[in-house]
């Protein structure tokens, strides 16, 4: 309201009051940042990203969650049912965006009427997808419910590139009909590529032929994680840290990003801030449903399928051990919960 | 839309496509099936409006909503009808309400 207008017998007028405005709009990025500046470093679950299945059509050779692309690890997964009973306390939590990956989602049948659920229940929604899966029926169904984001991994720029890292053959030509039907509807598109010994020499190629579809973002990274049945063998694909860092000094826009982050980081630092939201304003949940605090930090899992997601979020996250917590805060924990809550955690892999 | 009602005779419904959330102490508008600035866009209701769009699609006219206003606010009828008015036009804009047909 333009006025001074108050509830009646209130003493206090309400915070929103404040602003004047009715009704305004804005980003949920700046949205979120607003809110946590109220907050003042109260846990909040803004946001989260939800693992919802390891099955894939593909074997990327570099790939986390496909040592648990097997028949007897899915049937482990959580079933839609328990899928939408998480979504609800979610909402009820007050999360806005999530982000789906897998493996890939659309590996599930029910990944449309999951997505579809969470839209229609207000969430702002990002899709993680290898893009080979998407037909001109789920592109359209994705133009009536549109994604605040489909991130496509995009690792190659050959099909002999692409089907090397992937294993799958015609996957180069599936991704690119992908990527053609999300573009022909206008629909938000991040291509992404890790950065490995494989692909090292097109990445920038990549990034020219990302600019050259227009209306896509580009992203790279060069993230190689130990599978989640703990082999380490990824790693031989992993770029030493001088090649990464001189791919990302070749193109101007990577060293600006790279700077970008590096001062984010410092500020951060020097702030004292942590390094990580996880647990503070982020989670993740894996695809058998345990709470954890990002997908890069598995060992603490709260699990979902027996405990609620309020309890998961506020009372066992912020315990869990974090490196990129502040030292002070970042001491692994012993004892943490008693009784019940107790058996309800559970170590992960 | 009509344009033989009276203002304040009015009805008008909420659309589907827009989802309204109670986040910590904000009220959020949100459109499910829109692109709005291909960003993640919402819309943020202050204390008022956000009552008035709870009131709304409930088969109330605006006149019924604007009494209800002013059982529950302090201000004066001249100024909350000024307001409502401006909201109702702001979320037909928006796609989020629409009159009903009579």
């Amino acid at each position: 309201m333009t006025g001074p207008i108050e509830r009646r017998g209130g003493k206090e007028r309400s915070s929103v009051m404040k602003d004047p405005q009715q009704i305004s709009d804005m980003s949920a990025e700046v949205w979120g940042e607003q809110l946590f500046q109220r907050f003042k470093g109260k846990s909040f679950p803004l946001t989260g990203q939800w693992e919802l299945t390891c099955r894939c059509n593909l074997k990327c050779v570099m790939c986390y969650t496909d040592p648990f692309n097997t028949p007897e690890q899915i049937r482990q997964e959580l079933s839609y049912e328990e899928i939408i009973r998480i979504l609800d306390e979610i909402h009820e939590e007050g999360c806005l965006e999530l982000t789906f990956t897998g493996g890939e989602p659309f590996a599930r049948r029910d990944f449309l009427d999951i997505y579809t659920y969470a839209k229609r229940k207000g969430f702002l929604l990002t899709i993680f997808t290898n893009g080979t899966l998407i037909t001109p029926k789920i592109a359209d169904h994705l133009k009536t419910y549109p994604p605040s984001m489909i991130e496509v991994s995009f690792h190659g720029l050959t099909r002999q590139s692409f089907d090397q890292i992937t294993l799958g053959s015609g996957s180069y030509e599936s991704c690119l009909e992908g990527i053609g039907l999300i573009l022909e509807r206008d629909l938000p598109l991040t291509l992404k590529t890790v950065g490995m010994t494989i692909n090292r020499d097109e990445i920038l190629k990549i990034k020219e032929f990302v600019a050259g579809l227009g209306k896509a973002q580009y992203k790279f990274g060069s993230d190689i994680r130990p599978r989640l049945n703990g082999s380490e063998d990824v790693y031989q694909y992993q770029l030493p840290h001088d090649e990464i860092r001189a791919i990302e000094q070749a193109d101007e826009e990577f060293r600006a990003e790279r700077r970008r982050k590096d001062q984010c980081k410092q500020e951060w630092i020097d702030q004292g801030q942590e390094l990580c939201g996880g647990g503070k304003y982020k989670f993740h949940i894996d695809a058998y449903g345990r709470l954890q605090l990002c997908s890069n930090n598995r060992s603490r899992g709260y699990d979902l399928r027996q405990g609620s997601f309020r309890e998961g979020f506020f009372q066992f996250l912020p315990e869990f051990p974090c490196p990129a917590r502040r030292p002070s805060q970042g001491e692994p924990l012993v004892n943490i919960g008693t009784g019940d809550s107790q058996q309800k955690l559970k170590e992960t892999a | 839309m009509p344009t033989n009602i009276p203002l304040l005779e009015k009805h008008y419904f909420r659309n589907e496509q827009f989802v309204s959330r109670q986040i910590a102490d904000e009220f959020l508008l949100i459109p499910v099936a829109r692109q709005l600035n291909g960003d993640n866009w919402l819309f943020v209701l202050n204390e008022v409006g956000a009552r008035i769009w709870e009131l709304i699609d409930r088969g109330r006219s605006v006149q019924q909503i604007e009494q209800l206003l002013l059982e529950e606010f302090d201000t004066t009828p001249e100024q909350l009808e000024e307001d409502l008015l401006r909201l109702l036009d702001q979320l037909q804009e928006l796609g989020a309400i629409e009159a009903v047909a009579e």
